[in-house]
């Protein structure tokens, strides 16, 4: 679902967007070291115990994950994040299924929808 | 009876949980239960051509993924009666050596580093020590990079193909690797100096035996071999891999399990180091002799230190490599001898050794043993966790506390759980 929304808004500013598969180590060591980034945005799917779709804006103390070698976690790159004065958030949407060969529900592409218009709104600004 | 559980292992990879099983104060039975389903790799490749085997096996896991290539590589042009000529061996130790620096970062600097310093979570920790964090992830990257240039992805690169590769790295590629190594070995010293002075419990000191390949250079520290040596002084022939794991089913896990003259044993970094440790040069042989002792042959925890002086072997090791590498012309790709074979490969994979062992009937894959570290360290861990748990009810510890010790150990031996789980027989009747 992160893919999509990136895939879908990076159009307007390529500078603002990364997505996982460019090297999640380069994207964060390079958000820390640019002076010029303040906040920084994740956007994923997040259990919640929430309603399919639901949206929530949820902060580091609120994140509950288990780690993978797979991949870093969330919480500890938004922690990063933090100790160098910026500010971190997820974006999180309740999602439908975590079933194997799933596609996004159509629920929760509608809530993606209305992230990125808002997102797409702010950028434009 | 009652029960201890943890229900999920944090900060490994994969899915696994412990179960202790306790009749009063004593421990009756320890399970570490790995949770991935039977993958099949195993059967997924037969009747495949060895070049499709060669690039499904890699997808057991992502991060050891260079690993399992190598393995299979080395089994498979055995089988295909494939010679390759020195470039191309030197290339491939160059990328599982990059895959080395990537793993032991991970796993010392964001995995590992919260339980050594006492930490809860890895989150916790970056508030005073976002620094190693940082470390790691740099270095993690240059690990990654090099497995990129190499292989011509950061994850599963298809590029190392039987008998050579798809496309050789251009001398600018190999020495820019080459160049980033100066700034990043004051980042694997650093987290040696941090982990070395630590002190762990004594009590979890209990004799075992260890396991891990002889470097096919002689006398020299490294990650690729034709024999098995084992703590006991014998050495194995790598086609005779099975007197080591003598592999069996258990009924609470579908990993299977391996032991040695009926005793569990350990590989990885901590088996490598205490088989090898003298043959290490530069930097991490000055760690090593600083800080190694006994202790480090009964205590698991030491693993991490194992893996920190590793981290900077591969470092080290990684220009030299380069400028072996770069003096060669690449050679072209080796075509098979033969399509009917059988053969062994074996590498040091970061968490231990790793065997591929094959046979191919004309053409197409014929049988398919993969033996994994992380399956051959099962029995040892679970006995490590009995040792940390009997001790902990004996303190009279709460059951969070217990919960947390059992993780911590089971966490020290970095263990790859989708690895673990590659097959459980499926019997037809």
């Amino acid at each position: 679902m992160g893919l999509r929304f990136i895939d879908n808004l990076r159009h307007l500013n390529p500078n603002y967007f990364f997505s996982e598969e460019q090297g999640l180590e380069s994207i964060i060591l390079e958000i820390i070291k640019n002076k010029d980034v303040e906040d920084v945005v994740f956007v994923d799917t997040c259990d919640f115990d929430a309603k399919p779709g639901e949206i929530a804006l949820l902060r580091l103390d609120s994140i509950e994950e288990t780690i993978s070698t797979h991949k870093i976690p969330l919480s500890m790159l938004m922690a990063l994040i933090q100790t160098e004065g910026k500010k971190a958030y997820l974006v999180g949407i309740q999602p439908e299924s975590l079933e194997f060969e799933m596609d996004i529900s159509e629920t929760v592409e509608k809530s993606l929808a209305r992230i990125e218009d808002t997102v797409g709104r702010m950028l434009q600004v | 009876m009652r029960e201890i559980k943890v229900e999920h292992l944090a900060r490994v990879e994969g899915h696994g949980a412990i179960t202790v099983e306790l009749e009063g104060k004593k421990v009756k039975n320890v399970n570490l239960e790995v949770l991935e389903g039977p993958r099949l790799f195993e059967t997924i490749t037969l009747g495949k051509l060895p070049s499709e085997n060669l690039s499904i096996v890699p997808r057991i896991c992502a991060i050891c993924t260079l690993s399992h290539r190598y393995a299979s590589l080395r089994g498979l042009e055995k089988c295909l009666d494939i010679k390759v000529p020195e470039k191309t061996r030197m290339l491939r130790s160059l990328m599982l050596h990059g895959e080395a620096v990537e793993s032991h970062a991970l796993h010392v600097a964001l995995l590992a580093l919260p339980d050594l310093l006492g930490y809860p979570n890895a989150v916790a920790m970056t508030d005073k020590y976002a620094e190693y964090v940082i470390r790691g992830l740099t270095l993690k990257k240059y690990g990654n990079k090099v497995m990129e240039v190499v292989s011509a992805r950061a994850t599963h690169g298809e590029n190392p193909i039987i008998g050579g590769f798809g496309r050789f790295p251009t001398n600018d590629e190999l020495y820019a690797l080459k160049d980033q190594v100066k700034s990043l070995i004051p980042m694997a010293c650093s987290l040696i100096e941090l982990v070395g002075p630590m002190k762990f419990p004594v009590w979890l000191d209990e004799e075992t035996q260890f396991a891990c390949l002889n470097p096919v250079v002689k006398k020299e520290y490294g990650l690729v071999g034709d024999s098995i040596l084992i703590s006991d002084g014998t050495e194995l022939d790598v086609e005779d891999y099975k007197k080591l794991t003598n592999e069996r089913v258990v009924p609470h896990s579908y990993a299977k399990r391996s032991r040695y003259k009926e005793q569990p044993y350990t590989v990885g970094s901590i088996a490598r180091i205490n088989i090898l440790g003298d043959r290490l040069r530069g930097k991490a042989k000055d760690y090593y002799t600083r800080y190694s002792s006994v202790r480090w042959k009964r205590n698991p925890i030491f693993n991490n230190m194992a893996q920190a002086i590793e981290l900077l072997y591969a470092l080290e090791k990684i220009p030299v490599l380069v400028d072996k590498i770069v003096s060669m012309k690449d050679p072209a790709v080796v075509k098979p001898g033969r399509d009917t074979g059988k053969g062994t490969g074996a590498v040091e994979a970061p968490r231990g050794t790793l065997f591929h062992s094959y046979e191919v009937k004309n053409g197409r894959m014929s049988k398919v043993d993969i033996i994994t570290p992380t399956a051959q360290n099962l029995e040892d861990i679970e006995r490590y966790l009995g040792i940390t748990a009997q001790y902990m009810l004996d303190k009279g510890e709460k059951d969070d506390a217990i919960k947390n010790q059992l993780e911590i150990v089971a966490r020290a031996y970095d263990p790859c759980v989708s690895c673990s789980a590659h097959l459980v027989n499926v019997i037809r009747k």
